[in-house]
């Protein structure tokens, strides 16, 4: 291995991070099965099912993607070893903020053998779009992680009532394909709700979800859970659980032949709720999701957005792409962002005059993890 | 090889880069020796000194910092990448404005080398800086440049022919566990108006150092140069590992080619009036006193971290220039050549 030549004005700041007092509002709708699987079957199950020896499935017992749009006031590098850098050490250097909006959907790994089935059965989440509007944030997500983090304008605040969310995020893109069209900033989502429930505005709450959570039977389920940590599997559709693992495809590009890949690896780090407050519900019925498909947008909203044949046509030139949330929810929370692995390094031929670069494989389900030695050695 | 799996967000500007009608301002400076000699040991000559099979050795003691405003840059239509757009790449032009200091350097082969003896010149770029976010990652995730998106003010009807700049970078003022990154500002150039004739350059080597720039050309003879201006960049291209940050997953040393051709409008500015300076913040520190010299960072205090503990900025320059001007080009930007590869994969 070798020595990453530091620099003080790095745009690298190195994991793992601390997120204290973030403001999280997540939108859930149903997944669209198929893109999902074409997703997982595009950047995560590359070569042939034999070779790699797993396989990414969406997740069927949670049918949904969420839209998360946080705010995140303090970003610190929370890195406990100190390591020498020649310069004050990050942990010691500050803090930035940033905010930051992504769709996350679960899906299901598994062996491709029988034996090997259950060894590398995981829930992971992976995140098809995530933009930023911090510029070092982006590079250390691309260049770190794997994520593949647009950066963009995100604007938060209240929509028309109080205690109610706004959201505009804009992108560099393309209005249209034509040639010598330029590169501009496009809007891109908006996001508007009414306020969070119970409220006397909008529309009647009996349907929304909320009414569920609040009826005497649930409450009592609720009650019974105990943790806070169970509460909030519970209210937010199981989409917060202790701690989320992500998985998101590592690949540099050559150089010379940008078209082809030198190292192509499947990375997972670990993201921890913790001290979560304020939850609060908004009535889905009342919340309006937008994407527009500008130009270039189309290739964004093809990933995680189902057209229905059963959508109403739009007009001519109107760009705008509805979601329905089946739920909609705010809190706040501390997020701690750690254990980064290497999850599956993919054999890629890096060209003349290199060595191929070996597999590696670190899968373990996380239940098994605790007794590895058991069943694959020791970990890489 | 492997093929690169692609999406939107790897929507790269594709090398060869094109672009019509850059207008590119160049302020040459002195710059030690020593001091480009230790940033090309620690960059690019001591990462793996013994599997290189060259070394890049300080040239002349001269950087040059530049400005360059590129309109328009689209692909070149034979580029051979396939993107996630599919035949489209050419046609997708983005705008950018880019900073840099650029730093000749001389790359002397090792014995057994190939190429031994084939004198070389490459350049270095110790800080660019970028305001397309486009640009910023194709640079860094291509190229390998160390580029940084910065938020560019220019206004180039300022004064004929001349320029006046302002750049802000994402900074931390002073280093502290209270610290907030701010945008902060980096660069400030007021070149003032072109002179009427020629100014000669400060330098006794600088009117030759051109000519070999330039391929034979002379610009202080001539207001149109008609051949073209090729300079080879070289980059540390490294990223870290996942589980160890502190070690590269992948580092090589990595060229490109920057070519200038149709040069047009050149003009010239009194380098004793072009007002350079820069603003000083903990996260730029090491790029104005160790990459280029321009101060001293201590407050008079003997501690060597209290650089870092500077509660106001602090403006260093003015930038004593040995030349400056200006010129209208057709601008090519090449990914040509991984020149050594320190490892990769894991």
């Amino acid at each position: 291995m070798i020595r990453y030549v530091q620099s003080v004005a790095s745009q690298q700041v190195p994991p793992p991070y601390h997120f204290p007092g973030v403001t999280v509002n997540a939108f859930l709708w149903d997944a669209p099965v198929g893109k999902i699987q074409a997703y997982c079957d595009r950047y995560f199950n590359l070569g042939e099912a034999a070779e790699r020896g797993f396989v990414y499935r969406p997740a069927a017992f949670w049918p949904f993607v969420a839209l998360l749009i946080i705010d995140y006031p303090i970003m610190v590098s929370s890195d406990r070893s100190r390591t020498d850098i020649g310069s004050t050490p990050f942990p010691d250097r500050g803090y930035m903020s940033q905010k930051e909006a992504f769709v996350v959907a679960p899906v299901l790994r598994s062996g491709t053998l029988p034996e090997t089935m259950v060894l590398k059965m995981a829930m992971e989440w992976a995140l098809p779009f995530i933009v930023v509007d911090n510029p070092m944030s982006a590079v250390c997500g691309r260049e770190m992680l794997g994520l593949e983090k647009l950066l963009g304008n995100i604007e938060f605040g209240e929509s028309d009532f109080p205690d109610s969310f706004k959201g505009r995020i804009h992108l560099p893109g393309w209005a249209s394909l034509k040639p010598g069209e330029m590169q501009t900033k496009l809007k891109f989502l908006e996001v508007d709700t009414g306020p969070t429930l119970p409220t006397y505005r909008g529309s009647p709450a009996e349907d929304s979800v909320w009414t569920l959570l609040r009826s005497d039977t649930a409450s009592k389920a609720i009650s019974a859970l105990g943790t806070a940590k169970d509460f909030m599997e519970t209210v937010s559709l199981g989409f917060l659980s202790s701690g989320m693992r992500t998985v998101s495809l590592k690949q540099f590009r050559d150089a010379a032949y940008p078209s082809k890949a030198l190292y192509q690896a499947l990375v997972s780090c670990r993201s921890t709720y913790s001290s979560v407050r304020n939850f609060r519900f908004y009535n889905e019925q009342d919340v309006n999701i937008t994407f527009y498909d500008h130009g270039s947008f189309d290739h964004i909203l093809k990933v995680f957005i189902h057209h229905s044949p059963n959508d109403p046509p739009r007009e001519a030139g109107d760009r705008r792409v509805r979601v329905k949330p089946v739920a909609a929810f705010r809190f706040n929370a501390n997020i701690d962002f750690d254990d980064m692995r290497t999850l599956h390094t993919f054999a890629v031929a890096p060209g003349e005059h290199l060595p191929p670069c070996d597999t590696t494989d670190d899968m373990l389900a996380p239940w098994l993890r605790p007794i590895r030695g058991f069943f694959s050695g020791s970990p890489p | 090889m492997t093929a690169f799996i692609e999406s939107f967000a790897t929507q790269h500007l594709p090398p060869p880069w094109k672009a019509a009608e850059a207008r590119t301002w160049a302020f040459p400076f002195s710059l030690s020796t020593v001091v480009i000699q230790n940033y090309l040991d620690r960059f690019f000559n001591v990462a793996n000194p013994n599997t290189a099979l060259f070394r890049l050795k300080a040239m002349e003691p001269i950087g040059i910092l530049t400005i360059s405003n590129f309109p328009k840059i689209e692909t070149d239509e034979t580029s051979k990448f396939s993107t996630h757009y599919q035949n489209l790449a050419s046609r997708l032009d983005v705008a950018q404005t880019q900073v840099s200091v650029d730093v000749p350097v001389r790359c002397v082969r090792k014995q057994g080398d190939e190429r031994e003896g084939a004198p070389e010149i490459l350049w270095f770029q110790p800080f660019a800086i970028s305001d397309n976010e486009t640009v910023v990652f194709a640079s860094r995730e291509i190229l390998g440049a160390d580029m940084m998106l910065g938020r560019i003010e220019l206004d180039m009807q300022a004064a004929p022919s001349g320029v006046r700049l302002h750049t802000h970078i994402p900074a931390i003022r002073r280093f502290g566990p209270r610290s907030k990154e701010e945008w902060l500002g980096f660069l400030h150039v007021d070149t003032g108006s072109e002179t009427k004739s020629y100014v000669p350059f400060r330098a006794p080597k600088m009117a030759a150092w051109v000519d070999r720039f330039g391929g034979g050309a002379n610009a202080s003879k001539s207001n149109g140069l008609s051949d073209p201006m090729t300079a080879r960049m070289v980059a540390l291209k490294q990223f870290r590992d996942t589980q160890k940050w502190d070690e590269a997953t992948y580092q090589a040393i990595v060229a490109c080619t920057v070519t200038h051709s149709d040069l047009r409008d050149v003009r010239f500015f009194d380098p004793a009036a072009v007002k350079i300076t820069f603003t000083d913040s903990a996260t730029a520190a090491e790029i104005l006193c160790t990459f280029l010299d321009l101060g001293t960072p201590s407050d008079g205090s003997t501690d060597p971290e209290s650089k870092w503990e500077r509660q106001s900025p602090v403006f260093i320059g003015p930038v004593e220039l040995l030349g400056a001007f200006t010129f209208t080009s057709s601008a090519t930007i090449n990914a040509i050549e991984t020149l050594h590869t320190f490892g990769s994969g894991r």
